[in-house]
Parts: structure tokens; C-alpha cells; sequence
């Protein structure tokens, strides 16, 4: 495969998953992290099979799994502040989506304080 | 093999580059018309030529895999329809072909008749507004879009009738159909399919010779046979660059091997070509439309001894794809023999066709962009999931 000479029916299996004949590819992929914090790298298949190029991002963006020699190696559909893997298997939902700290938030902590020292004095 | 690694982006860019410091970097979308739905482009440009370009997208991510993880088989599938939502039933199709892999579960004749006559009239109406869209973008406002639409909304209203939504249609079962046609139905699909004809003759007389269409198109946006191939492409725009590639030949699935319809291939990969090979998709399409409208048994739609409920698979992986009217569509499964799939994965061809976008538009004027940008024919739903 490292040649290229796959035929292009072949090539189809392989992008999209059912026989794929990469190995390293499939190891890891079906391997659950034990460390969230540990980075697991694999080759990229980018400068072979241009088809790879937008599935590593995604695995990338929703597993955490680094491809060595990517060209473009980023986040493609959660956004780039976004810090987790998603797809996880060990992802913790976040009780509030929509969660977003706001200057009210700040007033509310200071009344909060402030009711309190109330309660002391 | 001939190497087309992206590197070559790097040295186009600065090749480019030294020959005029100016240049212009826009963001093109994500509301621009012009881009179905909430697409952005990074575009860089020389002038109006351009020399870099990156899709953003991700704006209607909403995690359907992850989802489809967290319930049972069944209730996934009325979220497939949400995935590329011109084509619901091909997407059914994609997903109900999958888990009958994974389960090993057969599907009588009378299904896989109405399947096949469900997914040949999506790819009808995709192909017909997805040139309807081609051309708005192309400037000519209102009128093609209009007739295509006019003939869209018949299908819509069979679709209608048949499954009680238009679009989103959530019809096929694991081993067959939700429900039996309704009667008169397939009367309906004759007449439209007869009006269908007559509609691409109309059109073509309006579209195919018309000089500026020829000029906005010919040689506008050419993928090779080569960089189609290592880019992983599939559907209409494959064949266009010359190969001859159609999973409803390759894989037979279903009763696709009783029916008699060719695969048009085009030679230039250009924009033309993949206008044309649509064009002529939808006279193949026809043709397998007669064919089974004639042929269709009676008999049941669904063995009733399948179990729908309470759905276990055991153990195992399954993979299943269809030709849907935008490439290869398909569901990849891992049972764990639960309730729920232990992955699932959906190979979405509009998200892999877009792939080679830059690479199309390198070098084009930004007005050509918009018009290679239509034929890759995307739906967001899908590139995001």
C-alpha cells in the first residue's frame, strides 16, 4: 500500500473503513484511551491518500488522536477554543451547554459575599 | 501512482506569493448565498485569481455519531434523514442496509423494489435542483431553479403520500419498509416519471447547447482522473473525471443487478462534465424507474417475524454503503451485542468530495469558485453531522 498500488475499489474499503488494511490505523482507533491527558500518536495517511486529509482532522478533533506528518492538522467541526475529544468513550457532558461565565456572574458572587458578611457582623 | 501530496499547496502559495506581495485574504460565507447552507471559505487572493483556499465548516456539528451511540438502532434511524436532507430515503436506505448486514437480516422482494424506486427518485430530485441551484449561481436568476423545483415538488408530494413527510421520511425498517404503498401510488410515480421525461428534454433544450452556460463551464474547474482517485472521490463528480465507478454496479446491492441502465462517464472533469453526467443520471434513473415500476411483486414488505423492538445484534461489525445521488454513502457499525451500536460512523460523501475543492479552484477566478463550489453539490447536514 505504501506504493500505491492498491486499485481504487480497494482504496474506497480502506478510506472508508471496512477492511482496513493499515494496521496502526486500526489498532489505535478501536483503543480506549486510559489517559485523557495522553496524546496517542499514529502516521498520517495524508501524503499518500489525499482522501485522509479531512477524516484525521476529525478523528483528531473528536478523539485526540495525533497523525504524524499531517499538513494541516487542526480542528474541523467543534470549534477551535474547544478543549475535549467528544467521542470519547470517557467524555464528561457538560451540565450546562450554554454555559458561558458573564460579568452578572461576578455581581452575583460579590452579593453573595457581601450578604454574608452581613450575616457575620 | 502520480503524487499529489499538499505540499504542493505550500509551494503554489509562494511561488504566488513572490510574484505579488498583495494579496487579499476574504472570508467567503458563511451567509453567502451561494454556499447552501453555513459554509465558509478562507480565500486568499491574487487579484481575482485564486491561490489559497481552506473550507471552515462545522457550524451545524451536532455530534451524530455520539449521539447515535447513546441510543438503540432503531432511533437512529429518523436522525439519518437529518444527515443530508434532499435525499432522506437514500440515507434510510445506507443505515437499514448496515444493520441488516450486522443482524443478517433478509429483506423480501416487494422492499426491495420500493427501495430502489424510493432512492431513484431522490437521486432524480437531487440531480434536478442541485443544476437548478448550478445555474442560479451562475446568474441565471429564477428560471431553471424554478422548473426544477416545479418537478421537485412532485416527487415531494409522492414522498408525501407515501411516507407522510416530505423530507424528512424516516421509511425504511431493519428487513424491509415501514408501511405498504398507499393505493394508486405507484400510478402517481408512473405519471410523474412520464412528465419527468419530458421535463429533461425541456430542460436540456434550455441548458445544454445555451452558449453561456458553455462559457461559465467548459474547462472551468478540471479534476483529474488521478487526484479524483487519491482524493478519494465518489458520485457524479468521480465519474466525470473519467472513472468508472458506481456502487449500485460494484456492490449490486440490493436488485440493482436485475435492472438494465449504464454508468455515463465523462472525459474532461470539468464543470460541464459534471453537469452533463447529472443530466444523464437522471435518464438512467428513469430507465430503472420503468423497469421496476413494471416489475414490482406483491407480497409482504417486512417479515413479520423480524424483531423491531428491543434490537440486539450479536457481536460483530458491519459495513454497508449505497450509491446516494452525492457518492458513496455508508454506515460503519461495531456491535458490542447491547442495545446501543458501540461506534458508528458515517462516511459522508460530501464532506470527502470537498476534499478537493482547493485544488479545483487554484488559479480560477473567484466567480468560478461559486460555480466549481455547485457541482461538488454538498449538503451541510451531511459535511457537519
Amino acid at each position: 500500500m505504501r506504493d500505491g498500488s492498491l486499485q481504487h475499489g480497494e482504496q474506497l474499503l480502506l478510506v472508508a473503513g471496512e477492511r482496513p488494511t493499515y494496521e496502526g490505523c486500526t489498532k489505535l482507533n478501536r483503543q480506549r484511551t486510559e489517559n485523557r491527558s495522553d496524546k496517542v500518536t499514529i502516521p498520517s495517511l495524508t501524503p499518500i491518500w489525499r482522501s485522509a486529509e479531512f477524516q484525521e482532522r476529525e478523528i483528531y478533533d473528536l478523539y485526540g488522536i495525533v497523525f504524524q506528518g499531517h499538513p494541516d492538522l487542526r480542528r474541523i467541526l467543534m470549534w477551535d477554543e474547544f478543549e475535549d475529544h467528544p467521542m470519547r468513550k470517557d467524555y464528561v457532558e457538560p451540565n450546562d451547554y450554554e454555559y458561558e461565565p458573564t460579568p452578572h456572574d461576578a455581581v452575583l458572587e460579590k452579593a453573595k459575599q457581601a450578604r454574608t458578611l452581613e450575616g457575620q457582623s | 501512482m502520480e503524487m499529489i501530496a499538499p505540499e504542493l499547496h505550500e509551494s503554489r502559495l509562494s511561488a504566488a506569493a513572490q510574484s505579488d506581495d498583495a494579496l487579499l485574504e476574504i472570508s467567503l460565507g458563511p451567509h453567502h448565498p451561494s454556499t447552501h447552507g453555513v459554509f465558509r471559505m478562507d480565500v486568499t487572493l491574487d487579484g481575482e485569481r485564486v491561490v489559497k483556499l481552506k473550507p471552515v465548516f462545522g457550524y451545524l456539528h451536532r455530534n451524530h455519531e455520539k449521539i447515535a451511540e447513546t441510543a438503540a438502532y432503531l432511533a437512529s434511524m429518523p436522525y439519518t434523514d437529518r444527515l443530508d436532507y434532499i435525499g432522506s430515503l437514500t440515507n434510510n436506505w445506507a443505515y437499514a442496509l448496515a444493520v441488516e448486514k450486522l443482524a443478517g437480516i433478509q429483506v423480501p422482494e416487494r422492499a426491495e423494489y420500493i427501495r430502489v424506486i424510493t432512492a431513484e427518485l431522490t437521486r432524480l430530485q437531487n440531480h434536478a435542483s442541485t443544476i437548478g441551484f448550478l445555474t442560479q449561481e451562475m446568474g441565471a436568476s429564477g428560471s431553471p431553479l424554478m422548473y426544477s423545483f416545479r418537478e421537485r415538488e412532485k416527487i415531494l408530494d409522492l414522498f408525501e403520500a407515501l411516507t407522510g413527510s416530505r423530507m424528512m421520511c424516516n421509511y425504511m425498517r431493519f428487513g424491509g419498509c415501514r408501511v405498504d404503498l398507499p393505493a394508486g401510488w405507484l400510478d402517481q410515480v408512473g405519471r410523474v416519471v412520464d412528465g419527468f421525461s419530458h421535463f429533461l428534454d425541456e430542460f436540456e433544450r434550455l441548458l445544454t447547447s445555451n452558449e453561456i452556460l458553455l462559457a461559465r463551464t467548459q474547462g472551468v474547474g478540471i479534476l483529474s482522473r488521478e487526484l479524483a482517485i487519491q482524493g478519494g472521490i465518489t458520485g457524479p463528480i468521480l465519474r466525470a473525471s473519467g472513472v468508472n465507478y458506481d456502487i449500485r454496479k460494484v456492490d449490486k446491492y440490493g436488485i440493482y443487478e436485475r435492472f438494465d441502465f449504464k454508468i455515463p462517464i465523462g472525459e474532461h472533469g470539468d464543470v460541464y462534465d459534471r453537469y452533463m453526467i447529472r443530466m444523464l443520471e437522471m435518464r438512467e434513473s428513469v430507465k430503472i424507474l420503468n423497469q421496476a415500476l413494471r416489475d414490482i411483486p406483491a407480497g409482504p414488505i417486512m417479515d413479520p417475524k423480524t424483531k423491531i423492538r428491543g434490537f440486539r445484534p450479536k457481536a460483530g461489525e458491519a459495513y454497508g454503503r449505497i450509491e446516494s445521488a452525492k457518492g458513496e454513502l455508508g454506515f460503519y457499525l461495531i456491535s458490542d451485542g447491547s442495545p446501543n451500536p458501540y461506534r458508528y460512523r458515517v462516511r459522508p460523501p460530501s464532506l470527502i468530495n470537498l476534499t478537493v475543492l482547493e485544488d479545483m479552484c487554484i488559479g480560477s477566478n473567484v466567480s468560478d469558485t461559486i460555480v466549481i463550489f455547485g457541482t461538488i453539490d454538498i449538503v451541510l447536514g451531511e459535511v457537519d453531522r
